[in-house]
């Protein structure tokens, strides 16, 4: 089930009900059934790997207690790691085993040796690399007593499978989302109706800019070498902006249909096109998910490395952004994207740069014509380097590169003139997430300014523009006009 | 809690409303191209089904009715039946699956009362979501209950608006007086229904190896339909159109089309019936010219009369 | 050592570091309040304070760190 499927309209209307109506009063009910109902949301999909959710929470679950209980660091450690193993060793199994035989295959054919081994035709779990991610950050605090473990089991196995960040996050950590489940929630009324807006938001972001987008790029992507230059520099603009929107949207309908349920889940995305370098991008960009590698990977490696200093933190970031590349798939062009998004901190690092920020067009309604070329600068830096993300490997991306270099880059791409509509409503959710750009969503600085009427119509008006504007996948016209 | 469900109950009627409104407003006022998925298209585009729907108000009891996809307005001339004696109607649309055929012979299978029926099928028709074709009818025709029925089917956002802007044209007569030009572009309307194309000629390609799909979601359709001619003692004969020779040898299932087909009654293909030449008798790989169409429909012509006797 | 006197030199390495004065130098003060004191300096800073004082921290001992104070309670429970 998808967010934005009448599938999960009905499930969450009925979940909505029975949470607030019947489960109301009994906080062990009202969590067994988000339990229940993660678990049926999930199942939806594929009940096959509703055991292996179920296996990995369990396991987890004693992990924890275990590692709480004992006062032998090394046992911790022990502990530790069998988790971390199972996790990832999981993750590998699904997500990177036909990468590794690939990749060996070819490595060995370098030297003339011709392997034989078998890939098999894996299915990936959905939303393994978010909940096994949950797990792992789940022991190391456990460990390191940031936390202490969760003893009740349904809050622990319903903090694994949360289903509004089950498929595709936030990666809440449990500092955050445990304590919310133990103790009891009351309706909040502004809370749920400003996760109405988000997830309208959230929906207009996904079905309208992201969709449209994907239109586009799609017909780019595969067909490069048949277009001007100037076309694969918008075809990377649209790329770009469809990756944001798409996640970023869809991100905002998990928390708002989490604030429905009177939760608090992490944000994930805090406008990273306003950002001022390539730093404050990352920070800005699938925030759980970097500020997981920042947590668990990038500080062990750099307080290792500190005595190295500036070299030490390079290494650490290259390392670390290495792994946030790999962590979106097994494929080359991940694991280079990463590469040089590590590589964009060297300079930063070197001048020190990174250490002078400062709120962007603070008090202010527009930024200033520094912050707008940084602005602009960081943001080609993160479209250009996207080409290699969208590409299927790595030959493609050089294509799309090098059809890139010629002189067809200075024309006006002839496909401009159909993509108005999208250009003026990519404007429009760049405006309105500008002006709430110190909030947590783009509805909001609006929602705050305006009266109940001029709230109601800003709703009436985006829903009548996804009504109008939204990518619809029908069976291509042939007649019309024909 | 209270506050929230009266606020949610007071929203929903206020947004329908309001998008109502505002889908007749950007019908009426706004240029196409912010029209994205208000597609209401009336003279000129398609293949003459406004006229095809006037005129078709005005016909009675006829010999000979057509159903089907452009092939059929585009592949069965009235003049011709008529010259054999045959008082015919082309009720054929762009792109029409059986889900349409089926809201057309609702609205207007009584008032026609056809003897026979010639139905135009094509494997395509049957995995066609039938999109086009329900925005060419709820363009072009009044619409009725049958309109939201098969707007609830398809649930497709295009459907719908156009459908809440074509009930908001026809409640306010907006497009009274509004009349097609007999001659748009290389297409003349005949009166019975059939659209002529100025002659032009086609060219020999080679295609590459195709399948037909035959798991359409639109067989249930198909059968329904069927069903309702069926009950109402109408003759019923299934007729496959010919298409370029070298499109047709293209596809290596054409065979089990055919079975599939004469398990549902009477079933011509002209495919096999006559020979024609992509270049001479065609103006694209699917549509027969004018040349075509003469010989096509003789060669018909002579299949109904030894049905009949 | 005096708390004082540590933090003095706290200070004047945060001021190397992050090239601005703009903060306050008390038990309160997090990362967050000051502007640059992010995860890449923070690295950066604690190596400085390492040196300064000839202490060794441990990762566990820094992830524990909420504040100014307690990474000054941290220093004084090593010079011990």
């Amino acid at each position: 089930m998808i967010f934005n499927s009448f599938d999960f309209l009905f499930f969450f209307a009925s979940f909505f009900i029975l949470y607030w109506f019947v489960f109301v009063n009994n906080l062990k009910l009202q969590n067994l059934l988000i339990l229940a109902g993660s678990y049926f949301f999930y199942a939806w999909w594929d009940w096959r790997f509703l055991s292996l959710l179920i296996a990995s929470s369990a396991l987890n679950y004693f992990l924890g207690i275990y590692i709480g209980k004992t006062q032998n660091e090394k046992h911790q450690r022990y502990l530790v790691l069998i988790g971390i193993v199972a996790g990832v060793g999981t993750l590998l199994f699904f997500k990177y085993f036909n990468f590794f035989i690939d990749t060996t295959t070819s490595i060995f054919s370098i030297f003339g040796v011709q392997l034989k081994l078998a890939t098999l035709q894996l299915i990936l779990p959905l939303g393994i690399s978010f909940y096994t991610f949950r797990s792992i950050s789940y022991l190391l605090d456990v460990e390191s007593e940031k936390i202490e473990p969760t003893k009740d089991w349904i809050v622990f196995f319903s903090y694994i499978s949360f289903f509004p960040s089950l498929l595709s996050g936030p990666i809440d950590r449990a500092e955050m989302l445990v304590p919310q489940l133990q103790k009891n929630r009351t309706f909040n009324y502004n809370l749920a109706s400003e996760g109405m807006a988000q997830i309208l938001w959230g929906l207009f972001k996904k079905l309208v800019i992201a969709d449209n987008c994907a239109f586009v790029t799609q017909a780019i992507f595969e067909n490069y070498t048949q277009f001007s230059a100037s076309t694969l520099l918008l075809g990377s603009f649209f790329y770009i902006i469809q990756v944001y929107a798409d996640f970023s949207g869809y991100s905002d309908m998990a928390i708002g249909f989490a604030k429905l349920l009177g939760f608090r889940i992490t944000q994930n995305f805090n406008y990273p096109f306003f950002a001022q370098n390539i730093a404050e991008h990352w920070q800005r960009w699938h925030i759980s998910l970097t500020s997981w590698m920042t947590e668990y990977v990038y500080t062990p490696l750099s307080f290792n490395f500190r005595s190295l200093r500036n070299k030490g933190i390079i290494i650490s970031i290259i390392i670390n952004f290495i792994l946030v590349g790999l962590w979106h798939g097994a494929n080359w062009t991940f694991v280079v994207f990463g590469l040089l998004n590590g590589c964009y901190f060297i300079p930063l690092i070197l001048s020190g740069a990174l250490n002078k920020k400062r709120t962007i067009a603070k008090d202010k309604l527009l930024p200033s014509i520094r912050e707008i070329m940084n602005m602009g600068f960081t943001f080609s830096i993160v479209m250009l380097t996207a080409i290699i993300f969208g590409s299927k490997n790595m030959v493609e991306a050089f294509g799309y590169y090098s059809q890139m270099c010629s002189l067809s880059l200075f024309t006006i791409p002839p496909e401009l003139k159909s993509q108005i509509i999208l250009l003026m409503l990519i404007m429009l959710m760049f405006s309105f997430e500008w002006m709430s750009r110190d909030e947590q969503f783009g509805l909001i600085y609006f929602r705050k300014k305006l009266g109940r009427v001029g709230r109601w119509c800003l709703y009436v008006g985006l829903i009548f523009t996804i009504g109008m504007y939204m990518q619809t996948n029908e069976t291509a016209f042939l007649y019309f006009k024909f | 809690m209270k506050r929230f469900i009266k606020s949610l109950l007071f929203f929903i009627p206020v947004v329908c409303f309001a998008y109502i409104l505002l889908i007749c407003v950007w019908g009426e006022f706004m240029p196409g191209i912010f029209k994205k998925n208000l597609n209401y298209f009336r003279a000129g585009s398609y293949g003459g089904m406004m006229s095809r729907l006037e005129e078709v108000k005005t016909v009675k009891n006829v010999d000979i009715l057509f159903l089907g996809s452009s092939h059929t307005y585009r592949g069965f001339d009235n003049r011709i039946f008529k010259k054999a004696g045959f008082q015919t109607f082309n009720l054929g649309s762009s792109a029409q699956s059986p889900m349409q055929t089926l809201l057309l012979l609702n609205r207007y299978l009584d008032q026609l009362n056809p003897k026979t029926i010639i139905y135009e099928v094509y494997p395509n028709s049957f995995t066609s979501d039938g999109i086009e074709s329900s925005l060419d009818i709820i363009a072009n025709d009044k619409n009725d209950f049958g309109s939201i029925q098969m707007a609830l089917k398809q649930n497709h956002i295009k459907i719908y608006n156009s459908l809440i802007y074509g009930f908001y044209r026809d409640f306010f007569n907006r497009n009274k007086g509004e009349k097609e030009k007999k001659k748009n572009g290389n297409d003349t309307y005949i009166n019975g229904g059939f659209l002529q194309k100025d002659l032009s000629y086609f060219k020999h390609i080679k295609y590459p190896n195709n399948t037909w799909n035959l798991n359409g979601k639109q067989w249930s359709y198909f059968e329904k339909i069927l069903e309702l001619i069926k009950k109402k003692n109408i003759n019923l004969i299934l007729v496959q159109t010919p298409i370029t020779p070298n499109l047709y040898h293209s596809f290596n299932n054409n065979q089990a089309f055919d079975l599939k087909m004469k398990s549902y009654g009477t079933y011509y293909n002209f495919n096999d019936i006559v020979s024609l030449d992509d270049s001479l008798h065609f103006y694209d790989p699917h549509h027969l010219n004018q040349n075509g169409v003469i010989i096509f429909n003789e060669k018909l012509i002579e299949k109904l009369f030894t049905i009949k006797h | 050592m005096e708390r004082t006197e540590i933090a003095e030199k706290i200070k004047g390495i945060l001021i190397k570091i992050l090239k601005h004065e703009n903060f306050e130098i008390k038990d309160e003060l997090s990362a967050t309040d000051v502007e640059g004191w992010d995860s890449l300096t923070h690295m950066l800073i604690i190596t400085d304070i390492e040196e300064l004082f000839g202490v060794k921290f441990k990762l566990k001992e820094l992830n524990k760190l909420n504040n100014l104070g307690n990474l000054i309670d941290l220093i004084i429970s090593k010079l011990a």
